[in-house]
């Protein structure tokens, strides 16, 4: 279902948009979780506990799903396919494997930020969540980084079907 | 990436185009893939598989990370700090 070449530019644009900005929001997410762990202050490292919440709820979960859909409506719409490229599968599977570690923390980041709200000492175990968490957005950063490169160069490699 | 089959002979099939979206390909990478798996793609497993094993192997070791420990209740323990003391000035 090739795209009118209006839509396909729109489709590009929210895709540009999205993944880029889920980028620049992981990016965002880690300086804040490594200020949790680097910090002595209580206070700074409540605010951060509970500032990570809206911001993955908010921002990187919506851009990371918006990212993923426009993605695949760009594949199918072009002749770029979603299969036909290896370039594009991948770029595909780490968006999928990025997307599902991202929903599997959310839980944890809420509940952090619940804690962070309720009680007025950090414990043992808030901290190694905030060090999970630096651990999972540098990784998830590092993955981002490598989807962009795939994005730009597009190696080459057609899948074939025998 | 050169327009050279992976065994160093030269290609003999015409190149195979890429989707007209975007600007004319300008690096190497874009150019005449060899039949079959190219070798970046066949690097890229080997990273992941690398990259898998070294997660599962640090998970037996003890690092105890997995999908799992985002299912685990959250447990109370020791404050690493105290709060600030408010009648302190």
């Amino acid at each position: 279902m090739p795209l009118t070449a209006g839509l396909r530019k729109f489709s590009l644009t929210v895709h540009v948009s999205a993944s880029v900005g889920w980028l620049g929001a992981v990016a965002a997410f880690l300086a804040l979780a490594v200020t949790g762990v680097t910090s002595e202050d209580t206070q700074t490292v409540r605010a951060v506990s509970i500032a990570l919440e809206p911001l993955t709820r908010w921002v990187i979960v919506p851009l990371a799903l918006a990212s993923l859909l426009s993605g695949v409506v760009q594949a199918l719409g072009t002749p770029w396919g979603l299969f036909r490229h290896y370039w594009v599968v991948i770029k595909l599977l780490l968006t999928l494997i990025a997307t599902a570690v991202l929903l599997l923390t959310v839980g944890s980041i809420r509940s952090l930020a619940r804690r962070a709200t309720e009680q007025p000492e950090i414990s043992v175990d808030m901290q190694g969540m905030i060090s999970s968490l630096v651990l999972h957005s540098g990784g998830g950063l590092l993955v981002l980084l490598v989807i962009t490169v795939l994005s730009v160069y597009k190696p080459v490699g057609k899948i074939r079907v025998r | 990436m050169s327009n050279r089959a992976p065994d160093g002979q030269a290609k003999l099939e015409p190149p195979e185009t890429e989707p007209r979206l975007s600007s004319p390909p300008q690096s190497d990478l874009l150019q005449d893939p060899p039949t079959g798996m190219p070798r970046w793609v066949k690097l890229f497993i080997l990273v992941g598989f690398t990259l898998v094993l070294m997660l599962g192997v640090a998970q037996l070791l003890g690092g105890g990370h997995g999908p799992g420990r985002h299912f685990q209740p959250s447990t109370v323990s020791e404050p690493v700090s105290s709060p600030p003391d408010s009648s302190t000035p």
